[in-house]
């Protein structure tokens, strides 16, 4: 799937937008721009208080900020979300946060937010009762939808409007753009059949759950998802039989299925015909990976053409420097070496196939 | 000698006789036809031979190790714990009716299979795991069956409306019961791990889960058969039980025991399957009439092609598997009230 | 056979029985009379073991057979099933009815006269077959000491006759030892050596026949009228009450 242009809400909101601020980042000026509802937000100054009903949005806000001193208060489930992956050590202040704005999703707990008296709050549109309790209390809410990849790109865009920070967020959409460009150039002349066949696999039970259509396209890394077909559904449960007819070459664990590891596969009885698991190709996604809204989501998509594809890498620059430049980029913090092997999940993946040698 | 050798060559005798010998040609027929359905691609005929290397090994194998993989490891132990899961659940159904003196009662409307689920479930949340989770759901499966027959004996009689009652009122309790524990147990670790033994399926049943199907239904389903006899004389009454000399509490305890161990077993294995217990045995009390020397075996049989046949359509009727309770409660539900609807309308609220 | 004791039996907090005490001799016929509720099963249960006494005692040596007063299964048990079930002190607890079993369950049956209803579904027989089918199944347990509860109470003279008959039979030939309570005073005549007559809780009469079995304490008993009648052709007597206020 490839993004073509802004859809006609972001073009709306693009032109508002650069309308009404000037050049120069960080403008006192008043800003209007519309959420992901069509609603028009209007901000007099930068907020200082944001309330996040999920865990992307403050990740999104650092990356366009440098700092997450706006960030007051974020939902329960985002804490697990921190604490499991690299972000507890990237942003450790997240883990300080107050988690009780909502209960176990995203419902509001509109006292515990009253109390954090935020400027404005972040919350998902795809269920009104979400925001109604909110803006019934008189809050601003900047409302954000979900799940595409161009949702993703408006999320930057969103933050940028409502910092102030703009030149940010087109940064970071460059880089983006300039990735997946690059992948689109190493795999130009490969025909489906060619891509590697995968399943993503996120968890194991009685039965197999895959996904089946989601919003990663598997043709910048060269592959293609077995699973996929025209439902629509993101996810299909399947049992051991239909894993063997698929017969993947190779098997991908999502960031966020944290349990689930690649030794669950090679030590399954039942999968053991297939050739992903004798072959070991079975890879845990790194901690980029973990949420599919954060500004370096990009990343899974060469990680993962270098792992189906890895001859196609041999004389490009390591993955090291890339992963690096991009959390430089983004998150304006070194990372060590140390850190770089925590994020590529060396440990889980260190008896796959040729792992060590792509990454160690 | 004469009276006695025409009725041990009665019509009633032969005809059980001839309707057991149907049903295990039945099955085995049947289960020849399950092991050969599935995604996964091989000839019928190959099936067949693959389960045959077992007993003697072939020269020149027709088949890749894959597809032996298929029939050996995933199809073969799914369609044992189906067979033996079926019969226990009935034999179990039935030792409740006699017992209870109902023909309405199935372990899953009596509470059993909620407090056995509740007994696992807090294990799991206090010890984690192992044989204790076993152990405890036996327990309270034995504890609702009591808790059951107390709240509905007055004065030794129980009518139908208060034993469907109690059974009602006990597993509304054990599901609260049940939630109760979730809500306390740690969500990472505790809360998964229950939520998967509750849910558990036949599908993906290895040798060792079938070990422990085995354990849990054949012995019990033995002794079961062996008070046959006397779940006869407990279907008069307790009164007439007793006064005709039978041990009752005896029969009581072994029945309660046994019947729990095997819904503990099977829902460790295989989670929440009920209404087998209520419609296997009405259909066999059909075929072979109430004596349980002769209803117990029929029911076996005609659990085990019973549950095989849900089974299969679990597996093989959508594209994700569909859980075999629900078929089970789609089926059995509206029998109950069909059977409900029949046994009021002729003798009316009260009987006994 | 039966020693009462000093019995007394309460339920539900309502006293029943208030010092019954009364002895029943190898191959006695005891018929027992009372008006209704006045505590005839209770007693009977406690003799039988279903009931437990507040005081006293209830106790009998030898085995038990007991008819119910009214009885209908659940499931549809043939007639040799439900006598076969009479075996129940024979056959282990772990066991099943053997060919000795089926051979003595048809033995009573046919003694019964309902030999030829053996395969026929109990719950469809009438009730003075039902009755003969209960016996036959108390026989089959091979007890001293048969207990029916109001064996007659719901039959037509002709079923009455021949239960009737087979008592004084098994009583004649087996020196079966029989208590059982009705409310037909002439069955007492017919079969009983003795009589317990219940007034209420705390009195009652109870000896030979031709001693307490009078129209005068039937009377007081009844609070009716009774008188004794003697047939036209002499010899036996019947009793039979006169409704008049």
């Amino acid at each position: 799937m490839v993004d073509v242009g802004l859809r006609s809400r972001g073009r709306w909101a693009a032109a508002i937008g650069t309308a009404l601020l000037s050049a120069a980042p960080a403008a006192q000026a008043e800003v209007n721009f519309l959420d992901h509802r069509g609603k028009l937000i209007t901000l007099e100054a930068p907020p200082q208080r944001i309330v996040s009903m999920f865990a992307s949005g403050p990740l999104v806000h650092y990356a366009i900020d440098g700092h997450s001193d706006r960030i007051v208060g974020v939902n329960k489930k985002a804490q697990a979300m921190y604490e499991g992956s690299f972000y507890a050590q990237l942003i450790p202040e997240f883990l300080k946060l107050n988690m009780n704005v909502a209960g176990e999703g995203f419902a509001p707990n509109v006292e515990a937010i009253l109390e954090l008296k935020p400027d404005v709050v972040l919350q998902w549109v795809f269920d009104p009762k979400l925001i109604e309790p909110l803006e019934g209390v008189g809050l601003k809410v900047i409302g954000w939808d979900c799940c595409t990849n161009q949702h993703r790109r408006e999320y930057l865009q969103l933050a940028g409007y409502t910092t102030g920070r703009v030149d940010r967020a087109q940064t970071i959409l460059q880089k983006q753009d300039a990735s997946n460009e690059a992948l689109r150039k190493v795999f130009a002349d490969l025909k489906t059949e060619q891509t590697v066949g995968i399943l993503v696999v996120d968890e194991i039970k009685d039965s197999f759950r895959v996904i089946a259509n989601s919003s990663q396209d598997y043709s910048l890394s060269g592959a293609r998802n077995l699973a996929a077909d025209d439902t629509g559904e993101w996810w299909r449960t399947v049992d051991a039989e239909q894993l063997l007819v698929w017969n993947p070459a190779i098997i991908v664990i999502p960031a966020y299925a944290s349990e689930l590891k690649p030794a669950d596969f090679y030590g399954n009885a039942v999968l053991a015909n297939l050739d992903a698991v004798k072959n070991k190709r079975v890879y845990k996604f790194p901690h980029f990976n973990r949420s599919p809204d954060a500004a370096e989501i990009y990343l899974s998509d060469e990680w993962l053409a270098r792992v189906a594809n890895p001859a196609h890498f041999s004389s490009a620059g390591k993955f090291h420097d890339t992963l690096k430049e991009s959390y430089k980029l983004i998150y304006q913090k070194d990372i060590t070496d140390e850190q770089i092997r925590f994020i590529l999940e060396l440990e889980q993946n260190k008896d796959s196939a040729g792992y060590v040698d792509l990454f160690g | 000698m004469t009276h006695a050798t025409i009725a041990v060559l009665s019509g009633t005798r032969l005809r059980t006789w001839a309707i057991v010998a149907l049903l295990s040609v039945v099955l085995v027929v049947f289960a020849t036809y399950s092991i050969t359905l599935g995604r996964y691609d091989i000839a019928v005929v190959d099936v067949w031979r693959i389960v045959w290397d077992n007993v003697v090994p072939a020269e020149a194998p027709t088949w890749t190790p894959v597809q032996a993989d298929v029939v050996e490891v995933i199809r073969l132990p799914r369609i044992l714990a189906a067979l033996l899961i079926g019969a226990g659940l009935a034999i179990s159904g039935a030792a409740l009716q006699g017992l209870f003196r109902n023909p309405l009662v199935d372990p899953i409307n009596i509470g059993v299979t909620a407090g056995a689920g509740f007994g696992g479930t807090l294990a799991i949340l206090m010890v984690g795991g192992g044989y204790p989770v076993l152990a405890a759901a036996f327990a309270c499966g034995i504890g609702s069956l009591l808790v059951v027959r107390g709240l509905a004996s007055v004065k030794g009689r129980t009518s139908t409306l208060t034993l469907v009652l109690a059974g009602v009122i006990v597993t509304a309790f054990f599901e609260s019961a049940i939630s109760i524990v979730k809500l306390l147990a740690d969500p990472h670790q505790k809360l998964p791990a229950i939520t998967y033994w509750l849910m558990g399926s036949i599908a993906a049943t290895n040798y060792s889960d079938l070990v422990l199907i085995a354990v849990a239904i054949v012995p019990p389903s033995i002794v079961i058969f062996l008070l046959r006899y006397q779940i006869n004389i407990l279907s008069l009454g307790e009164d007439k039980a007793r006064a005709l000399g039978s041990p009752i509490e005896i029969v009581q305890w072994t029945i309660f025991a046994a019947v729990s161990f095997i819904s503990a077993g099977v829902v460790a294995t295989s989670g929440i399957i009920g209404w087998v217990g209520l419609v296997i045995p009405h259909v066999a009390r059909t075929l072979v009439g109430p004596d349980h020397g002769r209803l117990l075996p029929v029911s076996a049989l005609l659990g085990a092609i019973y549950l095989l046949l849900v089974d299969d359509i679990a597996r093989t009727a959508t594209v994700a598997e569909l859980p075999i309770g629900i078929i089970t409660s789609l089926i059995g539900v509206p029998v109950f009230a069909i059977i409900l609807r029949r046994t009021q309308s002729r003798s009316g609220w009260t009987h006994d | 056979m039966i020693d009462v004791a000093d019995l007394s039996v309460t339920l539900s907090d309502k006293p029943i029985l208030e010092n019954y005490s009364l002895s029943v001799g190898q191959g006695d016929v005891l018929a027992i009379l009372g008006a209704n509720g006045v505590g005839k099963t209770t007693l009977l249960n406690c003799i039988v073991g279903l009931a437990r006494p507040s005081s006293g005692s209830a106790t009998s040596r030898g085995r038990i057979g007991y008819v119910p007063q009214l009885f209908h299964s659940t499931f549809a048990f043939s007639v040799l099933d439900i006598v076969l079930m009479g075996r129940a002190r024979h056959v282990g607890l772990f066991g099943s009815p053997r060919r000795l079993d089926y051979e003595i369950a048809q033995k009573y049956l046919d003694q019964m006269k309902v030999g030829h209803l053996r395969d026929r579904p109990f719950n469809e027989l009438s009730g003075g077959q039902r009755q003969l089918v209960m016996i036959a199944q108390a026989l089959s347990s091979e007890c001293e000491i048969l207990i029916l509860d109001e064996p007659c109470s719901a039959l037509d003279y002709k079923n009455q006759s021949i239960v009737i008959d087979t008592l004084r039979a098994l009583n004649d030939s087996m020196g079966l030892t029989i208590v059982f309570s009705t409310h037909a005073p002439q069955h007492g005549l017919e079969v009983a050596s003795h009589v317990l007559l219940m007034k209420d809780r705390r009195r009652y009469d109870h000896g030979c026949v031709d001693d307490v079995l009078t129209a005068g304490n039937l009377s007081s008993l009844y609070d009716v009228a009774i008188a004794k009648a003697a047939f036209a052709d002499g010899g036996k007597f019947t009793f039979a009450p006169y409704f008049e206020r």
